[in-house]
């Protein structure tokens, strides 16, 4: 019924959630410009005690939040904006593998958990990694090989075949008896890895497991 | 001023200036701390030295990471960075 109506006019409560969550972070102010939305300001970086520095950081409200994901940019040209920092060809933060998004802000998520989960890791390992050059919580590939690692990952499996083997039992519900599992242990589906399937395959939804088909062809 | 100076006094004055010179020339292209060093052997010891400002950046480096290192446990599930090619 609300299609096509700016997230905030078609959902005023989403407006007070956001104007809640900034309220833990005062240095970010929300910004108006024409119908649209964003977030801008400084973000501080902490260790466990100690203040570690500070980006400028802008975030971009989609017109659909939150069943799009916000845009984080950092605009103070402090991370080089290429694949390797994780930035975007659009300059945008990438800050997860976009399954991974279902896992850890599904659109029920409001701004609050945006801000405190992937905001707050991404910036957290944007200086880490300008102390250690490396990534604290490791990085995904680039690009599609990088989403297959993740279901790799998820799933627990070892190869590009188990994954496309396993694929094939999308569209049951449940797992017959007879199944034999992909990973090759000799122990059928049921009773080895169907558990870990169903349970991402209760997170992620179709659209995703469609795009995965398309990489893995 | 220099009319008492003889003409050897004369040219190793004129030699410490070009070499004054060809280190403040030096110098002006050089960053802070290397700036430093090549005054300092202009100038002597009065010249300040911030030589010791990459040790101490190097040293708070090292206790920022060891915080950062310690924080990590208390991300749950963090996400890892991924790239759109």
């Amino acid at each position: 019924m609300d299609e096509g109506v700016i997230w905030w006019k078609r959902s005023p409560p989403l407006m007070q959630e956001v104007q809640t969550a900034l309220l833990q972070y005062p240095k970010l102010k929300l910004l108006k410009t024409g119908d649209a939305f964003s977030i801008q300001g400084e973000w501080d970086v902490f260790g466990e005690s100690k203040f570690i520095r500070s980006y400028q950081i802008r975030i971009h409200i989609p017109d659909d939040y939150p069943q799009d994901v916000p845009r984080v940019f950092e605009i103070g040209g402090e991370i080089q904006p290429i694949p390797d920092r994780h930035i975007n060809p659009d300059s945008s933060a990438c800050l997860f593998a976009p399954p991974q998004r279902w896992e850890k802000w599904p659109p029920t998520l409001g701004m609050k958990e945006f801000l405190d989960g992937p905001v707050r890791e991404f910036f957290f390992s944007q200086a880490y990694f300008e102390l250690e050059k490396k990534w604290p919580f490791g990085e995904w590939q680039h690009g599609n090989v990088g989403i297959v690692e993740y279901y790799l990952l998820k799933l627990g499996l070892r190869s590009i075949r188990q994954l496309k083997e396993l694929l094939q039992y999308l569209p049951y519900a449940s797992a017959s008896r007879q199944w034999k599992c992909p990973c090759n242990h000799g122990k059928r589906l049921k009773n080895c890895h169907w558990d870990k399937f169903a349970e991402l395959r209760n997170i992620i939804p179709a659209q995703e497991w469609d795009e995965l088909k398309k990489i893995l062809k | 001023m220099y009319s008492k100076l003889d003409e050897k006094a004369m040219t190793r004055f004129k030699d410490r200036v070009t070499s004054l010179l060809s280190s403040l020339e030096k110098a002006a292209t050089q960053t802070e701390e290397e700036a430093c060093k090549t005054l300092r052997k202009q100038f002597g010891d009065d010249f300040p030295e911030i030589m010791k400002k990459s040790e101490e950046s190097s040293s708070d480096r090292s206790a920022l990471a060891s915080d950062m290192k310690a924080a990590i446990p208390s991300f749950s599930n963090p996400s890892r960075p991924w790239t759109k090619v």
